[in-house]
């Protein structure tokens, strides 16, 4: 976290579950968060990361269609600004092989679907921090 | 052979030697008609003055023979055997009116006939042959004006000669006979063990065929059985795949329904009133329940489909005992009853997936609260020596509970990653209430997969009847034991055992960090 005041972060969630999305969004919106981004997909991650000032958390949904969560956070990291961005993994699949190999893919927090919205806020704001979230 | 006649065995065999005898004497006769005939030719060829004795002799012998056979050739064998002996007497007399009794020398081959007779016909008859060829020999003497020389000792001779010979011929016959009648009897004890080994071949035969006829049926029933165990595997493989796709199907519009009735209820999008807040708390209630119910029945097919894989670490009870409780606590509403902990101070970190722990703490914390109105739920953990386990987990050493109900399978070899490992410590961890209590008829019944105690309880309480069975499978999986002890209307005791952590395993995480 660069920024002195957490609500300043830059939160990117990539989401293809539009219902999903809305509530995180909203919810962290709600914590007083202004800069939450969105994408469904992996397709236009690289334009949006160029365009926003910093990055300080990304919420990356593994199970996407299409490109998986493995192989954007490759592309993620090769990238300037987010090689040591917090980048979590979403995931519904809570399998150990699926934790051990998010951890190997670089992934910073595992974060099980679905995501609880009592607790979503404190888990961002936890992240933000420098906690990270294996279980 | 006299085949037309059917007869006996034994007569039969008798018969066919008496045959096989008679063409060798019929034989021997023609050969030594054969032979005179030859003689008397060479001594005619000499001297012709005279005819010589052999010639007729032979010429009688060579046509009895001749007759014999040709009846014989008709299976007259009796008739034969009477011309043949017919032809040989008549011979002998015939050598009377060459030779005078006093100087045949012929005379003597009477008892040949004498036997001969005996032997081919009857035993008897040989004595009626002796009989009937010294009258004929005595007539012809007579008649030729020998009369007195019946009484010279040469004939004589050949009368007792000819007797004798019949009473030896009978002897002979009777001996023969006996004889016969003892090979017939081991040619039947043959016959009977060949039948019998028939038997026992085609007996054996058959039971080789109904060997193979079971191989086959057996080899057909297998098939069968691995095409069935196939096919069931695959049923629950798919039931497996099944649960799990959807579950996840239904959990990500279930999201939906909580996190929205969530925000709303958080007053997120603007204020409620009273009610909207009531019933937006009931979605999210019930959302939550459901949510539950589909964890439970996945975690169930997993564990049924062996596919719960543990990530198994030395873990500090510690934060997860403080974790569940906070949530417990928030379960417990505004009811009056007091959660206490009694953990024992330092206790040592244990080996096994903390989220499973917590899993099972709060599913046993739960399912206390659920069912108590007063009192007290105490959550206790202590170290208890291997040796010692299985004692605490199978009686009931506190008053609380007494009834001894103890339910649990033989103590799980605990396993991690294929190496069998015994620690020598447990922590066993209590959940002691204060509640309504199971009934002991129902005690099996709360292990097992959806199943509550009673179904009134099941209504008033809710739940989905998984919780119990899954934590047992899990603190299974970890090598420990769950077991529960009741009474009714003074509360439960639920205990289970988790294997503390080793040096090696502790060593192995020290090894890691480092690395």
């Amino acid at each position: 976290m660069t920024s002195t005041i957490i609500e300043d972060a830059y939160i990117i969630l990539v989401e293809d579950d539009p219902n999903s999305y809305l509530i995180a969004e909203e919810l962290l919106k709600h914590a007083g968060y202004r800069n939450v981004y969105h994408r469904s997909s992996g397709a236009k991650i690289i334009p949006l990361i160029e365009a926003l000032p910093q990055i300080d958390l990304v919420l990356l949904d593994i199970g996407l269609p299409g490109e998986s969560g493995f192989s954007i956070i490759q592309r993620l990291r090769q990238h300037p600004k987010t090689a040591n961005t917090h980048i979590a993994a979403v995931t519904a699949n809570i399998m150990h092989e699926t934790r051990l190999r998010a951890k190997d893919a670089g992934f910073n927090s595992f974060i099980s679907k679905p995501i609880r919205p009592d607790k979503i806020t404190d888990q961002v704001r936890a992240m933000l921090e420098g906690k990270t979230f294996w279980w | 052979m006299s085949q037309h006649i059917i007869t006996t065995p034994r007569e039969d065999l008798t018969q066919s030697l008496r045959e096989e005898a008679f063409l060798t004497l019929l034989r021997n006769v023609a050969i030594i008609g054969g032979l005179l005939l030859l003689g008397g030719i060479l001594v005619v060829s000499t001297d012709n003055s005279q005819v010589p004795l052999a010639i007729p002799i032979a010429v009688l012998l060579l046509a009895t023979c001749w007759l014999a056979n040709t009846i014989r050739k008709k299976e007259r064998y009796h008739l034969a055997v009477g011309t043949m002996l017919a032809g040989m007497l008549l011979t002998l007399t015939f050598t009377l009116l060459y030779d005078p009794i006093e100087r045949n020398v012929f005379i003597f081959f009477l008892p040949l006939v004498v036997v001969a007779s005996g032997m081919l016909l009857r035993p008897s008859f040989g004595f009626a042959t002796a009989a009937c060829g010294v009258v004929l020999l005595g007539f012809t003497a007579i008649s030729s004006g020998d009369g007195m020389k019946l009484l010279q000792a040469s004939f004589v001779m050949a009368t007792v000669l000819a007797f004798l010979s019949a009473l030896l011929g009978w002897r002979m016959a009777l001996t023969f006979l006996a004889a016969v009648e003892w090979a017939i009897d081991s040619y039947h004890k043959v016959e009977r063990r060949e039948s019998q080994l028939f038997e026992s071949e085609k007996r054996l035969q058959l039971a080789l065929f109904d060997k193979d006829f079971l191989n086959g049926q057996l080899m057909t029933s297998n098939d069968e059985l691995d095409r069935a165990r196939a096919a069931a595997e695959d049923a629950n493989r798919l039931k497996s795949q099944f649960v799990a796709n959807m579950s996840h199907e239904l959990r990500t519009p279930l999201n939906a329904i909580i996190g929205f009735s969530y925000i709303l209820g958080q007053e997120l999008k603007g204020p409620m009133n009273q009610d909207q807040l009531d019933y937006l708390k009931r979605i999210f209630d019930s959302g939550e329940h459901l949510m539950k119910l589909l964890n439970d029945i996945l975690d169930n097919a997993k564990l049924e489909a062996g596919r719960i894989d543990l990530r198994r670490e030395p873990v500090l009870l510690d934060p997860i005992i403080h974790e569940t409780l906070m949530t417990a606590t928030s379960l417990l509403r505004d009811r009056t009853v007091e959660l206490r902990q009694a953990i024992q101070p330092d206790i040592p970190p244990v080996y096994g997936d903390r989220l499973r722990i917590a899993q099972v703490l709060l599913n046993l914390l739960s399912n206390a609260i659920k069912f108590t109105e007063y009192g007290s739920i105490t959550l206790r953990a202590y170290t208890v020596p291997t040796n010692n386990v299985h004692s605490i987990l199978h009686c009931t050493p506190q008053a609380t509970a007494s009834n001894g109900a103890t339910l649990s399978k033989t103590p799980a070899q605990p396993e991690a990653d294929g190496e069998v490992f015994t620690p020598l410590w447990f922590i066993v961890v209590e959940v002691i209430d204060t509640g309504i209590g199971i009934a002991d008829e129902h005690m099996q019944l709360i292990f097992e997969e959806y199943q509550q105690a009673d179904a009134a309880l099941s209504r008033r309480y809710g739940g989905t009847g998984l919780g119990l069975p899954i934590s047992r499978r899990l603190v299974e999986l970890h090598g420990g034991e769950l077991t529960a002890t009741s009474e009714l209307a003074r509360g439960s005791v639920f205990r289970f055992s988790l294997p503390v952590a080793t040096t090696e395993q502790l060593q192995a995480v020290v090894i890691e960090q480092v690395a």
